[in-house]
């Protein structure tokens, strides 16, 4: 059972980083991404990691998506035609990319790792318990720059609207 | 989960990230670039997750959280920039960016 | 009143009354300011000595120090500054500028009692500038009149030289300890001592320096009774005394001998003046010359006594002989400065007379006088000093006795050409009545000139103003003051009686006064050249350095251009071989590598993902290197 779930969540990976690989249309491009998030989302839960596959949902699947969609529909001009992109260095990007894939595949395939398994444990109350002993700063930070991040991009965007 | 099934899934990640590089190597649009910057952080994200189920103290998980955060301020600076740069020159595709500062 | 409030008064009430007065143009106010100062040094002179120091750099503590002899001098300053402030006041009456003239008076009386509170030498030295400045504007006052600015100039030149010793010398003491007057202990070295008397000879118009005071009389006549009689000259002898106990021996010699010289040739010089004003400045000279006579000796006392008596009587006259031009100036278009001019002015302008006769006979020496007694006092410091030092050093008393006589007689003389006989020019009939702006000055001045205010004797040569200085040397003998005080009186009476025989209403060198003397006398009327001396020593500075500049021009230039021709030649030689030899390899290399960055640069393009694609390959190759190599 768990094998097969593995195999569809893959497969869903697959498929959506195809299309994003194949297709020129941004905006199918874009619920590709979505689609290929969920399915990594999947995954995290097979490897038994649910606060990242929520938040994987949360912030990828149902931000960046969404500010992905919007991006592309004030960056171009809108006029019922589709959104397309061009593609340039074909050839040279695609032969730079085989050879990084099968050269990281090699190296996978080489290496033997020592390793055992943890023994299970509540991961969620471990993960928030060490968020805000171990890595209290961490978090503080991380909170304060996505407060910035998100006033900073206002404030450009603002600057943009204003011009 | 063995060292086999960890195996497949580095597989995984490693065709995620190598996916994102060529989209970011070859697509034009800068949103495309964006969504190839998004799958090569995903690959990264996955290979912490899968060896995170190796260590007691979660650290490969908890990295990934940070790092999907910092992902999203990433994406809104990232877009509130390409914004501000098609409102001045009209310009979406990367090559068409050759010049910095005030035109 | 604390310290620092009543030196602040004294010091500074007079320049900021000079300065509202050039402001709001009001003459009263510095009047007022100048009763301010005399008020507080009046208290100065009744209260114990005040220090203010304050530290200028490390190891220099600018210190003013008020003592009794500071105090009593700097009422004596400003008391005469206020009287001469008084006769100024109707004396410029109709000028242009007198507001100018009161703002300069009171930059001079502020220097002037600056000079007398400092302490430290170079404080000192500040003020003797400031002294020496304002008394270069106070000369050249008229400045658009003929031959005015140039003889401010000369004034002010000669005393520059002096200065220039001065400095020296405070720097060499610097070098040698202590600068503050009141922390000397030890004697001083012969080179910094004849210094500092030099620069005391500059401003105290002594051989060789005594030129410029002559010069000077072409200020307004005030101005010269305040500055170049009263005050500004004396303050050569003021540091003289000073610092009389720390100077060499030898240099005190010096000093002796200069000043007897002084007094002599300032006397034999107004002997033959026609200008009246040239007569008080020879005979100022002359008096000067016994003060430090008198500083040399080791009656440095005596010095301070004349010093004082004779700015009273000084002063008087000078203001005397102002009434008098002011006079001449009004009925008369001839120079009202030329004896020549005078006589019989006795009825016409008799308050001046009579004062003009008080001072005179102080001057003279006459008994029941000041100035008889203060130049006793000189004389027998001399003869004491000269029981000391051997038989040559009579000539110092000897030339003082000498010189008493040649004053009476010049004093006689100019009284008797000036005030007796009759008008020499038509228009001397409208009798003169002074203004109290005139009366007040001359009469309190001619008071001064009593003996009443020195000593209840009048031929005591001791008053209350010798106790303010140590006694440098030992009184003589009663027998011997007694017999120089009778040889004096004796002296003076004879030129008084001489003066008389010559010069009496209807004798011929007082009737045909203009002829005699001009071509005979030349010599001395001209002040034995010394002015033109101090010319021909400028023109000869000045041909020194035509030549030396010709010298310059042609050897030191030739040479020079020369070995700008060669150094030329010898550059072109060079820059040929830099460009063949030295630039070629250069170039070479050069063109080599904008070849190879050329080719280097067709590879990278102006697009980023080009670029992004070439660093993978990078990334990729150093992942090839680590797997398989």
């Amino acid at each position: 059972m768990i094998i097969a779930i593995q195999v569809f969540l893959v497969l869903m990976v697959l498929m959506g980083v195809s299309i994003i690989v194949l297709s020129r249309n941004i905006i199918h491009a874009a619920y590709a991404l979505c689609l290929t998030l969920i399915g990594i989302a999947g995954i995290y839960v097979v490897l038994m990691s649910e606060l990242l596959a929520v938040v994987q949902i949360m912030l990828y699947a149902g931000g960046v998506v969404i500010l992905l969609a919007f991006g592309v529909m004030m960056t171009n001009r809108l006029r019922g035609e589709k959104v397309l992109s061009g593609s340039n260095n074909k050839v040279f990007g695609g032969i730079l990319s085989l050879s990084l894939f099968s050269g990281l595949v090699y190296a996978i395939s080489k290496t033997t790792f020592n390793i055992t398994t943890a023994g299970e444990t509540d991961q969620i109350r471990q993960i928030g318990v060490s968020f805000l002993t171990e890595h209290i700063v961490a978090f503080e930070l991380i909170a304060f720059i996505l407060l910035i991040a998100l006033v900073g991009a206002a404030y450009l965007a603002k600057m943009a609207a204003d011009e | 989960m063995n060292e086999t099934m960890l195996t497949y899934y580095l597989y995984l990640a490693a065709f995620l990230f190598s996916s994102g590089t060529y989209v970011v190597l070859t697509k034009r649009s800068a949103i495309f670039v964006l969504i190839g910057v998004e799958l090569m952080l995903n690959g990264a994200n996955v290979v912490l997750a899968a060896f995170s189920q190796f260590d007691a103290g979660l650290k490969g998980q908890i990295f990934a959280i940070f790092a999907v955060v910092l992902t999203v301020c990433e994406v809104s600076i990232a877009l509130a920039i390409l914004l501000n740069i098609y409102r001045k020159t009209k310009a979406s595709n990367l090559d068409e960016l050759t010049e910095v500062g005030n035109p | 009143m604390s310290p620092i409030i009543s030196i602040i008064l004294v010091l500074l009430a007079p320049l900021i009354g000079g300065v509202l007065t050039f402001i709001l143009k009001k003459s009263a106010v510095s009047i007022a300011s100048l009763s301010i100062a005399f008020l507080t040094s009046m208290l100065l002179v009744f209260s114990s000595e005040l220090v203010i120091a304050f530290e200028w750099l490390p190891g220099y503590e600018l210190s003013l120090r008020i003592d009794a002899v500071a105090s009593i001098l700097i009422a004596l300053v400003s008391f005469i500054s206020l009287l001469v402030h008084v006769f100024s006041l109707e004396y410029m009456k109709e000028e242009q500028g007198k507001h100018r003239y009161f703002a300069k008076l009171g930059l001079f009386t502020f220097s002037m009692i600056g000079l007398l509170t400092a302490d430290h030498l170079i404080l000192l030295f500040v003020f003797w500038e400031l002294v020496g400045l304002s008394s270069y504007l106070l000369i050249g006052f008229w400045y658009g009149k003929d031959g005015v600015p140039a003889s401010a100039r000369l004034a002010f030149m000669v005393n520059r030289v002096a200065d220039v010793a001065l400095l020296a010398g405070i720097l060499i003491l610097d070098f040698t300890g202590e600068l503050s007057i009141s922390a000397f202990d030890k004697q001083w070295l012969f080179l910094p001592s004849i210094l500092i008397a030099i620069g005391a000879f500059g401003k105290s118009a002594q051989l060789p320096f005594s030129g410029w005071l002559t010069k000077a009389m072409v200020g307004p006549t005030p101005v010269s009774a305040l500055i170049h009689a009263a005050t500004m000259v004396t303050a050569g002898v003021y540091l003289l005394f000073r610092v009389a106990p720390f100077l060499h021996p030898a240099a005190l010699m010096v000093i002796a001998l200069v000043g007897i010289l002084t007094a002599f040739y300032g006397a034999l010089c107004a002997l033959f003046q026609h200008d009246i004003k040239k007569v008080l400045a020879y005979s100022t000279i002359s008096q000067l010359g016994y003060m430090v006579m008198g500083v040399g000796v080791g009656g440095a006392d005596a010095s301070l006594f004349h010093l004082f008596t004779h700015a009273f009587f000084k002063a008087g006259m000078f203001l005397g002989a102002g009434a008098i031009i002011h006079y001449l100036h009004q009925v008369s278009d001839k120079d009202p400065q030329d004896m020549r001019n005078m006589g019989g002015l006795r009825n016409l302008m008799p308050w001046t007379y009579r004062t003009f006769m008080m001072c005179g006979l102080a001057l003279a020496g006459i008994p029941f006088f000041s100035g008889f007694m203060s130049k006793e006092g000189i004389l027998i410091a001399g003869w004491a000093w000269a029981e000391q030092h051997g038989t040559w050093a009579y000539l110092v008393p000897d030339l003082g006795l000498i010189t008493a006589f040649l004053t009476a007689l010049y004093v006689g003389r100019m009284m008797l050409l000036v005030f007796w006989g009759e008008p020499r020019i038509a228009g001397f009939k409208t009798k003169f009545t002074e203004g109290f702006g005139f009366r007040i000055p001359l009469t309190i001045l001619a008071l001064g000139a009593l003996w009443v205010f020195y000593s209840w004797s009048p031929f005591s040569h001791y008053s209350w103003l010798n106790a303010l200085l140590p006694q440098g040397i030992e009184p003589v003998s009663d027998s011997a003051s007694m017999i120089i005080m009778f040889l004096s009186i004796l002296l003076a009476l004879a030129g008084m009686v001489l003066a008389y025989s010559f010069f009496k209403p209807g004798s011929s060198y007082s009737s045909s006064y203009g002829k005699y003397e001009v071509e005979r006398f030349r010599l001395a009327l001209n002040g034995f050249l010394l002015v033109r001396s101090y010319e021909k020593i400028g023109s000869g500075i000045e041909q020194l350095s035509q030549s030396t500049f010709k010298v310059d021009q042609r050897v030191i230039d030739g040479t020079i251009h020369l070995l700008g021709v060669w150094t030329v030649v010898l550059s072109k030689i060079i820059s040929l071989i830099d460009r063949f030899i030295v630039d070629g390899p250069i170039d070479l290399f050069g063109q080599i590598s904008s070849f190879i960055g050329s080719r280097l640069a067709s590879l990278s393009s102006r697009d980023s993902q080009t670029q992004l694609a070439w660093l993978v390959l990078g990334v990729i190759l150093i992942l090839t290197w680590i797997l398989f190599l």
